[in-house]
């Protein structure tokens, strides 16, 4: 458990054990306990977790007025320096994804080899209106509940998982939902969103990245990563079958698997 | 190495140390196509290459075997390694093989990683055997009833010069060598009445599967068949690849294939 200030502001990180430093950016509603289960399987794979929870994240301190995304960027240049680091490998999931691209942009040498699961290069107005909704929704548990939770999973994580989504709405609905100061974060947090956009940086992002794709993602549609795909220099993209925006979640063992695979094989491997 | 089967040389390769992995060919390759990948895939792992029988360095095999008869062949090469249970991963052929022997043997196989593969020779797939078959009478036929099929659109469309030097090698080389042509009749031949449908159902090993999504030949809804026949199996679709993956995407293949067989444990969510 650590923490550094970053403009005034308290950011909480933790470095986990040994091994090529790998960042950790966590999902707009995500902080750094989300990772548990996931750290040792990430360790034996040679990487050194580095969680963070972002600004106005888990247990960083809370913001006063919005920002935009590059701000998380900043942020993140001032902790790779606290840590003494001149490059570390990123992983991002959705806007940790989004902010890991807008780091990735403004300082290419930081940056290793990125995984990128379920994000997206800009925010256009389609995704922003779907962030409109959930500060609609915010001064209600349930219907910030029902807006932005069954979007984000697959009908058929919800067949498997029935028992585990019930138990976590009534989990979400009367703690983190029903906070008004999570929901104050979670609008700032939104409306950071709004001001992503790297499609014009897209070119000089030439670390090689995995993009992660998940064909049932309503947030973050695979037509996106195919873009990154496009247009981001040494791109790698899978896309799994059944899967939802949180493609972590629903499928663990074989997201540790890309995860662990991409970043612990590095070597070029020549064509005969 | 040899390993001597029904008094037949099978040729056989190893490199490094841990738990056993076994690479099974595609109907045209052999030990030597996966030189690259040797060092990745032998980091950490007993890593087995092997010339199934009519390929690469084994032997020529009488007509009229079978796909059974490969997988019995395999299990009599585990049991001459003193292997009880490897990891396999297969690919094409190799991976339709690696299907037959958890079918067959089923404790012998404790993880599966199967690339573009497929279950079952359907009418479409039979009659692309006979084309080939047909195509063994010439280099040019051969090479252009099987490789444009091999390689994605994509593939053939970025590495056009590549390609081309291919086609001169094979065509002057392997395609032009009547031996090698006979080798792939019979090899062909052994797959033509292979239907594994109702039996995969029962394989039980964590499994994996990679569908290219330009996969002319054993084709993408053909992978996913088999992701959804076996309990648990987990499907990764690869846009803008053909059936030849592992050479046209080399490293994000070494990158699935070890995370696959390096990581073995099941994350709780919370």
């Amino acid at each position: 458990m650590s923490a550094f200030l970053f403009e005034g502001k308290s950011v909480h990180y933790e470095v986990v054990g040994q091994g090529r430093p790998l960042l950790m950016l966590n999902g707009i509603m995500m902080s750094t306990k989300s990772w548990a289960p996931f750290l040792e399987a990430i360790q034996k794979g040679g990487s050194q977790p580095i969680l963070v929870d972002l600004l106005d994240q888990g247990q960083s301190e809370a913001m006063e007025k919005d920002f935009p995304i590059a701000r998380q960027a900043l942020m993140l240049e001032a902790l790779i320096a606290h840590l003494g680091l001149s490059q570390v490998d990123i992983f991002g999931t959705s806007y940790g994804g989004e902010v890991a691209l807008n780091l990735a942009a403004a300082r290419p040498d930081l940056v290793g080899r990125m995984v990128l699961a379920n994000t997206v290069a800009r925010t256009n107005a389609w995704l922003k209106e779907i962030g409109d909704a959930w500060i609609l929704a915010g001064g209600n548990p349930r219907a910030y509940y029902a807006t932005t939770i069954p979007v984000i999973y697959s009908p058929a994580f919800y067949d498997r998982k029935a028992q585990w989504m019930e138990n976590r709405k009534n989990l979400l609905t009367g703690t983190a939902f029903a906070s008004a100061d999570f929901q104050a974060r979670m609008a700032r947090l939104t409306r950071s969103a709004e001001s992503h956009d790297v499609t014009g940086q897209l070119h000089a992002i030439t670390c090689p990245v995995l993009l992660i794709s998940s064909q049932q993602d309503h947030i973050t549609p695979p037509e996106e990563q195919a873009y990154l795909a496009d247009h981001l220099p040494n791109a790698q993209l899978v896309l799994l079958p059944k899967t939802g925006h949180a493609a972590f979640y629903e499928r663990p063992d074989l997201f540790t698997a890309l995860l662990t695979g991409f970043l612990s094989h590095r070597e070029a491997i020549a064509l005969p | 190495m040899i390993f001597t089967y029904q008094g037949k040389d099978i040729h056989y390769q190893e490199q490094g140390q841990g738990h056993p992995l076994l690479l099974l060919n595609g109907v045209m390759m052999s030990t030597e196509s996966w030189a690259p990948f040797i060092a990745p895939f032998s980091q950490n792992h007993r890593l087995i290459l092997i010339d199934l029988m009519d390929q690469g360095k084994s032997a020529a095999f009488p007509e009229g075997y079978r796909m059974a008869d490969q997988a019995a062949m395999l299990q009599a090469f585990l049991d001459h390694l003193g292997l009880a249970r490897v990891s396999v991963l297969g690919t094409s052929y190799g991976g339709a093989l690696a299907l037959q022997l958890a079918c067959d043997a089923p404790g012998r196989v404790d993880r599966l990683l199967l690339a573009a593969t497929r279950a079952w020779t359907d009418p479409l797939f039979r009659d692309m055997c006979e084309s080939w078959l047909h195509a063994t009478a010439s280099p040019q036929a051969f090479y252009t009833a099987t490789i444009p099929l091999f390689y994605g659109a994509t593939f053939q469309r970025n590495q056009a010069p590549w390609m081309a030097h291919r086609r001169e090698l094979l065509e002057a080389s392997v395609f032009n060598n009547p031996d090698f042509l006979a080798r792939m009749g019979r090899l062909i031949r052994s797959i033509m009445d292979f239907d594994l449908r109702e039996r995969i159902g029962r394989i039980s090993c964590p499994t994996l599967v990679l569908a290219p999504e330009e996969d002319l030949v054993m084709m993408p809804w053909e992978n996913r068949r088999i992701a959804q026949a076996i309990p648990g199996a987990e499907l990764i679709t690869l846009p803008a690849t053909g059936h030849v993956l592992f050479l046209e995407r080399p490293e994000l293949f070494t990158a699935l294939a070890m995370g696959w067989f390096d990581y073995r444990r099941e994350i709780p969510i919370p």
